[in-house]
């Protein structure tokens, strides 16, 4: 009968690529796969070859390097296609009813604007910044959740990135500018418009990350149902 | 010069034609099918394969499934339609490459 990779020792190949600086699960799936492989294939030739040293003498077939080339690639590819995924999600706010519901949002913040008295219209941008923090708040408190179901590490779901900084950065510029001098803020010119613009975009984009890292989320659930915690119905 | 040294450039054509014709395959599998293919003489490496395969993945041409073996679990590689094309064009390619250098080796005389 055929020697071949127990559970045990499928479950010490993981162990095996976590020491080698591959934490997440969905490429270690694949490396431990290709381990157990020739492992299996030594096996046929030599039936009573010590398991974990030809482990490692097969590891010494990727190189010096290691499985590192194998992950710098894994991560340049992963950022390029979920990248692309982004931009998917982003673009689909540009149907005309959404670009239509985008543009009233924008002419409701420029008349709420216009409505407050002269001197402390600029609270409505100010209050719309701190609205924006508190949405990103919220949405990042539901993307935590949706990470905290993984009970490994997965490339695929790595990148959660905190999308308003910069438009924090901006925002706190804008008040503590605007604070400073009144000239350079007033209704109608371009800053004014340059800063409708941005929180306008800027809560598209949030809404859309948001429904980007879900897709995100429910493809690492069906590719690696067994890094997730069990959901009883 | 080894026949390795050559590869470099020919791995993903090699590895589009596998798929092409085995329909799905893992990655020690490829490995193992260009050696003994070649009788040896072709060695994938672990190195230069996955970063590949990856890369192929991530460009959409090929697709992957997991499937469960006996104790572990298997990706599975398969060309998508944007990747049967791909191959389609890269062996091509690699064909009238492969002329062209048959008439540098060995020149026809008049």
């Amino acid at each position: 009968m055929e020697r071949t990779v127990s559970k045990e020792q499928t479950d010490w190949l993981y162990k095996f690529c976590a020491r080698h600086y591959v934490p997440w699960y969905d490429l270690q799936t694949e490396l431990v796969d290709h381990l157990a492989s020739a492992v299996e294939q030594r096996w046929q030739t030599e039936p009573n070859a010590p398991f974990e040293a030809t482990v490692e003498q097969i590891h010494r077939s990727f190189g010096v390097a290691g499985f590192a080339p194998v992950v710098a690639e894994k991560q340049r590819q992963l950022e390029k296609s979920n990248r692309r995924l982004r931009l998917q999600f982003f673009k689909q706010y540009f149907t005309l009813p959404k670009v239509a519901v985008t543009l009233l949002l924008a002419a409701a913040l420029h008349f709420l604007c216009t409505l407050m008295p002269q001197n402390i219209w600029w609270t409505v941008l100010a209050a719309a910044f701190i609205g924006l923090v508190v949405l990103e708040m919220y949405y990042l408190a539901r993307m935590a959740r949706l990470k905290k179901q993984q009970t490994r590490q997965l490339l695929l779901t790595n990148g959660l990135q905190h999308y308003l900084i910069f438009v924090m950065l901006y925002g706190q510029f804008w008040i503590s500018n605007r604070i400073g001098d009144e000239n350079n803020f007033q209704i109608g010119n371009w800053r004014y418009y340059l800063t409708i613009a941005i929180i306008t975009v800027a809560s598209v984009g949030l809404h859309s990350y948001y429904a980007y890292y879900k897709a995100l989320h429910q493809k690492a659930l069906s590719l690696y149902p067994q890094a997730f915690k069990k959901v009883v119905a | 010069m080894s026949q390795q040294a050559y590869l470099k450039g020919l791995l993903e054509p090699i590895i589009l034609k596998l798929l092409q014709e085995h329909g799905s395959l893992y990655g020690y599998e490829i490995t193992q099918m260009v050696k003994t293919l070649t009788a040896g003489d072709i060695q994938i490496t672990e190195g230069a394969l996955y970063p590949l395969l990856h890369k192929l993945e991530s460009s959409g041409l090929v697709e992957t499934d997991l499937r469960t073996m006996q104790n572990r679990q298997r990706k599975y590689y398969s060309l998508t339609q944007d990747g049967k094309k791909a191959t389609a064009q890269a062996l091509d390619g690699l064909q009238r490459f492969v002329q062209h250098l048959q008439l540098i080796l060995k020149p026809q005389t008049a």
